[in-house]
């Protein structure tokens, strides 16, 4: 993760609006592996958008390491085309990309995130004790 | 137990049989024609290579394929039970070929239609074209729309297809042409080379050449069965090609660029693994033009080497030379002649075809006489017809005794005369006329100059038939 967008919701936190969506729709999509064609397909229901465009993020997503591709040939062989599958599941993404952010931060202003950590986790109650009780499983983990 | 003769009469099958000769022999007249007269423009050399193919539609004009084949090649083969009506009692067996023949004409307007119709929809759809957006290779679709305006035809949409491989077509005529470039095309080339490619199928949108191609194929699809159909359509589908080359590269600033062009996705297409046979034909059914094709006997696409000389050629092209023009004047008559010739025996061996499967037709009570000419009359379905007086004589002297002659006539005073006769009274069958009972009427044509030894001469027949009792 090069980038961290703190203006950015959900996914778009991390990469940018298209990617996001395109993302998205192969994860929601049943098909695996999927052709660029038919995530244009999808996105054009929403709104207007060239293939071009879909076809160079994608590409730069695979580049970015989040797509895997290969090259399919049709049933005679006439025609040869790419197919792309995401490496990781939604949610492992997110807690990847969560923890890369995270552990950069820490890096970077250790003290400052933990007690910024707590102080948002106190806004919730629930989120608090969740947060208790992982911290110390974590320690009795550690005694052992 | 299928004999030799059964097998004979199905490959004798009128239709089946002169569509099979007659494209032949057409096929090899426009071969050795166009082989001395290499300088015709290749538009003419198309449309001569469809001259093949058109023959057995005029042939399917005159006969039509039957699913009945009657075994009777020359003499109406009618016995006659005794007290009983004429009774058509010749055996007719089932027509292969004519089921084939028909097929192919249903098959092949089928086609046609659909192409007209949904060719151009059912190919977007499966090859899965995506329209480009307005903003997408601006500079690609404006170039597509230049020289679409140097053309004077209208704006063609402009598509892409997923294809790693180099390739590019034309769908759809009219207003609604796609030009579908593939990925692998605009990856590899650079915009003045796409603009080459566009040129060669923009010179195909304006040559109509997607109406030409289906027509070619509808056409192919008729006589399936003559292998030669195949070897015409390739040849004229290879002249279109070498032409859009010719017309696609007089467009360019440098038409040499459209031979580079060429020679470079070849050499691309070449590394790939060969495609099969099905897949490139479905893919030939509903496109003009995809770029890349292998060469092949049977590839609607010619050799790149042959048409990247033919573009050169278009550089320096060599004048006319009057011996040239005169051989192609001599050769021309020739197979004016020829097509003439057999027409006109076509023909004649028509009128023998009609006697003979009309005459099946006789039963019940009357046989209906009438002339040669196609045309059935409902009112008498036992209609019969011959060609000449010797197979009207042999068909009298086949009738039982006591059977009655019918015969009215309209004279050259507008006077209608009727005349009956019973069958022994038939004298005399000479020249066109039958004499009956010192009386004549005409068989034959329905109208006759004034004859002075036979005094109903300039008659018109309306009716001459036989009564059994």
């Amino acid at each position: 993760m090069s980038q961290y967008n703190v203006e950015g919701k959900q996914l778009e936190a991390f990469l940018g609006p298209l990617e996001a969506s395109i993302l998205q729709t192969i994860w929601c999509s049943k098909k695996r592996p999927i052709t660029v064609r038919e995530v244009l397909e999808e996105l054009k229901k929403k709104k207007p958008v060239a293939y071009t465009t879909i076809m160079n993020t994608m590409d730069r997503l695979y580049e970015k390491g989040l797509l895997d591709r290969k090259i399919e040939k049709s049933k005679g062989g006439a025609y040869l085309y790419y197919v792309y599958w995401p490496k990781l599941e939604e949610q492992k993404f997110k807690e990847d990309a969560v923890r890369q952010v995270l552990s950069s931060l820490i890096d970077n202003f250790d003290e400052l995130v933990t007690s910024c950590l707590v102080e948002k986790a106190a806004a919730n109650g629930q989120q608090l004790e969740a947060l208790k009780e992982k911290i110390d499983k974590t320690i009795k983990e550690k005694k052992q | 137990m299928v004999g030799l003769n059964d097998f004979l009469f199905q490959i004798f099958q009128p239709y089946f049989f002169y569509s099979l000769v007659f494209l032949s022999i057409a096929f090899v007249g426009v071969k050795v024609f166009l082989k001395f007269n290499p300088f015709i423009s290749r538009r003419i050399q198309s449309i001569i290579w469809l001259i093949p193919l058109f023959v057995p539609v005029c042939v399917l004009l005159q006969f039509h394929p039957q699913t009945e084949i009657i075994p009777s090649p020359f003499v109406p083969q009618i016995s006659v039970p005794a007290g009983m009506g004429v009774a058509a009692s010749v055996p007719s067996f089932f027509s292969f070929t004519g089921l084939m023949c028909i097929s192919g004409a249903v098959a092949a307007t089928a086609y046609l239609l659909f192409m007209m119709f949904f060719g151009r929809k059912i190919a977007l759809k499966h090859f899965h074209v995506v329209m480009m957006a307005k903003d997408e290779n601006g500079s690609l679709q404006e170039k597509v729309k230049e020289t679409a305006r140097k053309l004077r035809i209208s704006e063609p949409k402009v598509g892409l297809i997923d294809d790693l491989l180099p390739n590019a077509f034309t769908v759809g005529y009219g207003r609604n042409t796609v030009i579908v470039f593939s990925l692998g095309l605009l990856n590899m080339l650079d915009l003045d080379e796409l603009t080459a490619v566009a040129s060669h199928e923009l010179a195909h949108v304006k040559a109509r050449d997607y109406i030409f191609k289906s027509t070619t194929y509808a056409l192919n699809i008729l006589s399936f069965f003559n292998p030669l159909s195949y070897f015409t359509v390739s040849q004229s589908q290879k002249e279109r090609e070498l032409l859009a080359d010719q017309k696609g590269a007089a467009l360019l600033d440098k038409p040499a660029l459209m031979a580079s062009v060429l020679t470079k996705v070849q050499a691309v297409v070449q590394e790939f693994p060969k495609p099969n046979l099905a897949d490139r034909l479905s893919s030939g059914l509903f496109l003009v033009s995809p770029l890349a094709h292998r060469p092949a006997i049977l590839a609607t696409h010619p050799q790149i080497f042959q048409r990247v000389q033919n573009i050169n050629a278009v550089v320096s092209r060599p004048s006319k030379k009057r011996r040239y023009m005169i051989a192609t004047a001599l050769l021309l008559g020739i197979l004016v002649c020829t097509a003439l010739i057999l027409g006109y025996s076509t023909m004649q061996v028509q009128k023998t075809v009609f006697q003979k499967e009309n005459a099946a037709l006789a039963n019940g009570q009357s046989v209906f006489l009438y002339n040669e000419s196609a045309s059935f009359d409902p009112a008498h379905p036992t209609g019969i017809f011959f060609a000449n007086e010797s197979s009207l004589q042999l068909f009298i002297s086949s009738l039982p005794q006591g059977s009655s002659y019918v015969g009215c006539y309209v004279d050259g005073n507008g006077i209608t005369h009727t005349y009956t006769s019973t069958i022994p009274n038939i004298v005399e069958v000479s020249g066109q006329s039958v004499l009956v009972n010192g009386h004549s009427s005409f068989i034959g044509n329905e109208s006759y100059p004034v004859d002075t030894a036979h005094p109903t001469g300039n008659a018109i027949i309306t009716e001459v038939y036989f009564q059994v009792p």
